[in-house]
């Protein structure tokens, strides 16, 4: 248990002395190095994975109870750009789980006090929140900036806008929902993998409970793909549901087919 | 022949177990199976149209022949974030 000694800090400040030095837009910063080494230093990911990281520009849709969770550790992590959608206010309800939020935010936008709390956080990345509903009308322009989309949304109905301005633009897609004690994640690759609209067709409909922790554990879930991703490491859930049931700790992890009829990324849908 | 059966989530406290192993006859598809256990417990029969199933760990339709040690999955999509 020595993270917090002093010999774990003089470490860390000789690794960054090593070999990082000016700060050049995509390259690691001194600083870079010294923030990022306990992740640098995991066997197999290095310097190399942290500079993809910081080149990385993703969307997390959705500033709620997954939102949080996700786009705290991809700014801890050090994902370049986050831009995070929300078109809601804080709520008093929304304080089990939506750990972006303090009391003092009640009645402000999600937004900006999300792109706030995440530039408190990291102020070494770019970090854009924006009050906006996301529809079949912007959700294209929305997301053409980005290489990635976390799905932190709380309806189907969103949902699959996103999912069908994903595949019409390639773009990778990390799904995450949850509900009481439970939830779901995946990773869309576009002409790769499943879609959400293969897999669910009908929307649940359901406006659910959610513990708090549990939208965590799921967001972070997400988190973890992304970072993955964007390193060059496989996401595990690429082509996979991961159903995870927080209330007996068990998991199922299932393969995906894309479906040939699916009205999203169906082949029948090609020109 | 048998088979397992595991329920997650709200379809697991609908039959409050974890887990069935079942004796079903040759040739039953996914479907049948689904029926048969909906008639066995109506809480099930409630959450059909919010069901998605697993066959050996693989997305199934409902269409799939059963076949002998399959391990059948049972969950409810979630829509909440």
């Amino acid at each position: 248990m020595m993270h917090g000694s002093r010999e774990g800090m003089k470490e860390d400040s000789d690794a960054a002395k090593s070999s990082f030095n000016e700060k050049t837009d995509g390259m690691l910063t001194e600083r870079d190095a010294i923030r990022y080494s306990r992740q640098i230093s995991i066997p197999g990911f290095g310097k190399e994975k942290q500079r993809k990281l910081k080149s990385a520009k993703v969307m997390v849709a959705g500033a709620g109870g997954l939102g949080s969770a996700a786009a705290l550790y991809l700014a801890a992590a050090g994902i370049g750009y986050i831009k995070i959608i929300d078109d809601d206010a804080v709520e008093l309800s929304n304080l089990n789980r939506q750990i972006f939020y303090g009391e003092e935010d009640i009645g402000k936008d999600k937004a900006s006090c999300a792109e706030k709390k995440l530039k408190s956080m990291n102020a070494d990345i770019k970090v854009r929140g924006i009050k906006e509903k996301i529809t079949e009308d912007n959700a294209v322009e929305l997301i053409k900036d980005v290489d990635a989309v976390v799905d932190c949304l709380d309806n189907f109905d969103t949902r699959y806008i996103i999912n069908d301005a994903c595949i019409k633009l390639g773009m990778p897609l990390f799904h995450g929902a949850c509900m009481e004690f439970g939830g779901q994640a995946m990773t869309v690759i576009p002409e790769e993998t499943a879609c959400l609209r293969c897999i669910f067709p009908k929307p649940p409909h359901k406006k659910v409970p959610i513990l708090g922790a549990v939208a965590g554990t799921i967001g972070t879930i997400q988190a973890t793909e992304v970072v993955k991703f964007f390193a060059g490491i496989e996401p595990a859930l690429a082509g996979k549901l991961l159903i995870y049931d927080g209330k007996f700790f068990s998991y199922e992890l299932i393969e995906l087919k894309r479906r040939e009829n699916c009205p999203s990324c169906g082949v029948s849908n090609e020109d | 022949m048998k088979i397992k059966v595991k329920f997650f989530s709200s379809h697991r406290e609908a039959v409050g177990r974890s887990e069935i192993n079942m004796k079903v006859d040759e040739g039953m598809r996914l479907k049948e199976l689904m029926d048969m256990l909906m008639g066995s417990y109506p809480k099930l029969k409630k959450l059909s149209e919010y069901t998605v199933l697993s066959l050996n760990h693989r997305y199934a339709s409902g269409e799939e022949i059963l076949k002998e040690g399959d391990e059948v999955a049972i969950f409810p999509p979630v829509e909440g974030g």
